[in-house]
């Protein structure tokens, strides 16, 4: 059986890409089982998708742990430590990055990279980038062949995007690079202390208080950062309103947006009445 | 050679309705059962259905409209999950004791609070009492199989009550797959129309359900445990007639696999019945005597051939994801119960977990495997442990009861 883990951000395609893959299985004569792993499935929150492949009907229903391949549909989610977790020895992990990844790694395994972000850019003039992930992830990992991968993509798309989706897959099977990843004495960092470690440290009942979320700095959900034109804007206080997530405020000098919560969704942007609002690139 | 296409069990479910032939579906969303009345409000939508779909303002609405159209001698469907079940209990009762052969798929979630949306069996447990039957699902085939023979078992003139399909959340219900869905020439010969009844005629007025003395109210309670029980009959019979019809085994009673040599038998509901089967697969090419037991239906409760299947084990690990609290594992306690008075039979261990989408998965399997074992050997062990629950701080575990 072979078990693979999809890191990626909601909105990014990585259970369809899962899904895909598993549908060329089926046509193979193989079983697949392609699942979602549901909590903040909101866009831009880190989600996980998980196959099995299996010869024979596949009985085991749980999470994906020990994976033979890890596909990470956006690079920063390596920053996290349970993005490579449990990867297998001699396992694969295929990131979407221009440049090989620094990633430390406790076992030894081959990385691939592939720019399916640019690849994505160009064809969708946004950042889906599953099915250039796709093409890159069946290249290195040979579970299924190109032919096959592209008619999967044709049969999952309606026609009118299909062409362009195995375009994208088609660049990055050619573009993507491999090397060897060997094991570093970082990856085994303290697991941390969880303020929970025993079980009467909980309360009897759960309790949350007025602070930071669950989900943490919310601000790295972002694919987009909204950049405002200060010159353009006439503080008419639309984007504020807009805001779902309430964190543009109005100022003096226009409008100033906490970066830190903000998930870039560019509703601010689309209500902006003077375009004084674009989505831009991260961190630029 | 795989055949069939990758769906989620949700879609399996309303594929299940729709080849059924259903009159009425009254439903209202909740996660993760929504998914199949979507599916189901598209195919009416799209013509591909001929039911009336009924958008109610509540759970306690849907169920109440699904038994007003069963009374009218249609066939009703309706699916719902955790807190939507638990806002129908009122008519979960109605429908059992009105005799309203109703089909509803329940996909199983944890209960609030704290909220969670992931799978556990306290929505349909909490439901036990209610008259209902209740089949549990180990893969999606068996979602859509057993939905197609719940109508047959629910509206068969012996049994005439509502059937409860169950699927664990996410873990199926979210799940893609291999299914096949079968053609309907096909599924017409295994499921006739619904039987005539008639019940409610505005041409020939009557009241049903209504008041009636202590002499006699006991007497309809008699006729409801008998067709409970002649169900046990009836969804052997149905079970059978299904595998000779779609030559595939996804009912019946109970699905035992290496039980008769196992000295290790483990038994649960639903899905973690199918990994189970996965590492009993594992132990046995290692020469370990393990078998399970799935437990396809839950009530009727095969308490017999529970007893039988188990009598030759020397420890049954029977796996809650339910609890009953200041009690203990349900299911674990209905199966002593079937071995109550009984000479042959094992050491019942009572294996809590599971809760809210918790992996009941090979790391909780092994333990619980080992626990057997000190077990068999004559070790103390706690009869009852929680799996995936952490230690007080004076090291104090939560095994065992205190």
């Amino acid at each position: 059986m072979k078990e693979v883990r999809i890191h990626g951000r909601g909105g990014q395609g990585g259970l369809t890409a899962a899904r895909i893959v598993a549908n060329a299985m089926l046509k193979d004569g193989k079983n697949a089982q392609a699942f979602p792993e549901f909590g903040p499935e909101r866009r831009g929150a880190p989600v996980r998708s998980y196959l099995r492949i299996d010869d024979r009907p596949i009985l085991l229903r749980t999470p994906v742990t020990a994976p033979d391949a890890v596909v990470v549909m956006d690079a920063t989610l390596l920053e996290r430590r349970d993005t490579v977790l449990g990867i297998k020895p001699g396992g694969l992990l295929v990131v979407n990055a221009r440049e090989c990844p620094k990633v430390a790694v406790s076992v030894a395994v081959r990385i691939a990279w592939v720019d399916a972000m640019g690849i994505s850019a160009s064809l969708f003039g946004r950042q889906i980038p599953n099915t250039a992930m796709l093409g890159a992830w069946c290249r290195v990992d040979g579970i299924v062949g190109q032919a096959a991968m592209e008619t999967a993509i044709r049969e999952w798309f309606p026609a009118k995007h299909a062409e362009k989706n195995v375009e994208a897959a088609r660049r990055a099977w050619d573009s993507v690079q491999v090397a060897d990843l060997a094991a570093s004495a970082t990856a085994e960092a303290a697991k941390g202390e969880t303020a929970f470690a025993y079980l009467d440290d909980y309360p009897i009942v759960a309790t949350a208080y007025p602070g930071e979320g669950g989900a943490g700095r919310t601000g790295s959900w972002r694919v987009t950062d909204p950049v405002v034109d200060s010159e353009r804007c006439v503080r008419c206080g639309r984007c504020v309103t807009a805001c779902p997530e309430g964190v543009v405020v109005l100022t003096e000098d226009g409008v100033t947006i906490d970066l830190m919560y903000c998930k870039g969704c560019g509703i601010c942007a689309l209500e902006c009445p003077v375009k004084a609002i674009r989505s831009g690139e991260v961190g630029a | 050679m795989t055949s069939g296409r990758n769906m989620t069990a949700t879609s399996a479910v309303a594929y299940a309705a729709r080849l059924a032939q259903v009159d009425v579906v009254a439903a209202y969303p909740i996660t993760p059962q929504t998914r199949i009345i979507e599916a189901i409000a598209k195919f009416v939508a799209d013509g591909e259905m001929k039911a009336q779909f009924v958008q109610v303002e509540s759970e306690h609405s849907a169920l109440a409209a699904t038994i007003a159209a069963s009374s009218n001698g249609v066939r009703a469907f309706t699916a719902t999950s955790s807190q939507g079940l638990l806002y129908m209990h009122e008519m979960m009762h109605w429908a059992a004791s009105a005799r309203v052969p109703i089909v509803m798929a329940n996909v199983n979630r944890a209960v609030a609070p704290p909220w969670n949306i992931y799978g556990d069996h306290q929505d349909a447990i909490s439901q036990r009492d209610t008259g209902w039957l209740q089949l549990f699902a180990e893969t999606n085939q068996h979602a859509l199989d057993m939905t197609l023979q719940a109508f047959r078992i629910a509206e068969d003139p012996r049994v005439q009550l509502p059937v409860m399909v169950n699927l664990d959340g996410f873990t199926l219900s979210h799940t893609y797959e291999p299914v096949v869905v079968p053609e309907p020439e096909v599924v017409n010969r295994f499921l006739a129309p619904r039987p005539a009844v008639d019940w409610l005629d505005v041409e020939h007025p009557k009241t049903i359900n209504g008041v009636v003395s202590p002499e006699h109210y006991i007497q309809f309670r008699a006729l409801q445990k008998d067709a409970a029980r002649r169900a046990l009959v009836v969804i052997e019979e149905v079970g059978e007639a299904f595998a000779e019809q779609f030559c595939r085994d996804s009912g019946g009673l109970l699905s035992l696999e290496q039980v008769s040599d196992a000295e290790i038998v483990f038994v649960a509901l639903g899905s973690a019945a199918s990994t189970i089967r996965s590492m009993v697969r594992a132990w046995r090419s290692v020469g370990r005597k393990v078998g399970v037991i799935s437990v396809r239906s839950y009530r009727p409760f095969p308490d017999a051939k529970m007893a039988e299947a188990l009598a030759g084990a020397r420890v049954a690990v029977v796996w809650d994801r339910a609890y009953s609290f200041g009690c203990g594992g349900p299911l674990a306690g209905e199966v002593k119960g079937a071995l109550y008075g009984r000479e042959s039979r094992p050491v019942v261990l009572s294996a809590v977990g599971g809760f809210g989408g918790a992996p009941v998965g090979p790391t909780e399997l092994e333990k619980a495997l080992e626990w057997a074992d000190a077990s068999m050997q004559g070790r103390p062990v706690p009869l009852e442990t929680w799996f995936g629950v952490k230690a007080y701080r004076d090291g104090r575990t939560p095994d065992g009861k205190e």
